[in-house]
């Protein structure tokens, strides 16, 4: 069955990569919705969000961002995204989520953004 | 576009979702729709489906309810047509306003955008109910429509 996989990394100084690969719907979002609340419950708030390898997103998955960036802006951090397919950023622009999140080319643009001070 | 009739019934549970979105991505995919076009409609069968679980059949155990899923591709009036049918609370499409997307983050909402999505990407999108017995989600997507209406669909911020 389609799942997903998601895999992050954190960096010494408190930013968070995680690497989203496979089906964000109503099934598997609760997964996506773990991960970030651990990385918030560890005080990392800046979260770089890898979705070139994202094959779908339901307004489900994107709920999880929806609902977080709050917490992480608050909190001196942001969630963005990195390189999201085409189909993920199909749902983006229908959801006008591109033009209120920061969708990086690269994981070292989503950085220097983190790492700038924002 | 050929034309094709197919059905598929699935039980009240978030893991059959992508069980529903490969019959939709199949069958449509034979019938010769594009890909773009097949996006859009997995998205507003996933998000009916999705709705149904979580509202109409909110009261209900998992996997204990069934969920009616009609696809029909006419290539005459160049459109595909889903229904889908449920026994569940009734749900009218038309009571959800359009949500504004800076309000959902500063609310934290994680939910209530499904419809909104519907109603971007199909054409037509009729709800019919007779209470405690059938409730009726009929959508519509013309095919030729959809490359010239890209540019005029408004989006959650405006």
């Amino acid at each position: 069955m389609p799942g997903i996989k998601i895999k992050t990394q954190k960096t010494a100084d408190g930013v968070a990569y995680i690497k989203v690969v496979g089906f964000l719907d109503a099934h598997t979002f609760v997964q996506m919705e773990e991960e970030i609340v651990k990385l918030f419950n560890a005080r990392i708030y800046k979260v770089a969000v890898d979705l070139s390898g994202l094959e779908y997103i339901s307004s489900a998955g994107a709920g999880v961002f929806i609902s977080n960036v709050g917490e992480a802006t608050a909190n001196g951090g942001n969630i963005v995204f990195i390189n999201p397919s085409e189909p993920v950023r199909e749902v983006f622009d229908l959801l006008g989520l591109t033009q209120i999140f920061q969708i990086f080319e690269t994981k070292e643009e989503a950085f220097m953004l983190f790492r700038k001070g924002r | 576009m050929k034309e094709r009739k197919v059905e598929l019934v699935v039980s009240n549970m978030t893991e059959n979702l992508a069980t529903v979105r490969k019959f939709v991505m199949d069958t449509l995919a034979d019938a010769g729709v594009s890909e773009k076009v097949v996006r859009k409609i997995i998205l507003a069968v996933d998000e009916a489906v999705t709705n149904i679980i979580r509202h109409a059949y909110e009261e209900f155990s998992k996997g204990t309810r069934t969920i009616d899923i009609k696809l029909c591709t006419y290539p005459a009036r160049k459109c595909v047509e889903v229904t889908l049918h449920d026994s569940g609370k009734e749900f009218n499409p038309d009571e959800v306003k359009t949500p504004n997307m800076d309000e959902h983050i500063r609310l934290r909402k994680k939910y209530g955008l499904g419809i909104f999505l519907i109603r971007k990407v199909m054409d037509e999108v009729n709800y019919m109910f007779r209470t405690g017995e059938e409730n009726i989600l009929r959508m519509v997507k013309y095919l030729e429509n959809d490359e010239e209406k890209e540019g005029d669909k408004r989006d959650a911020r405006d």
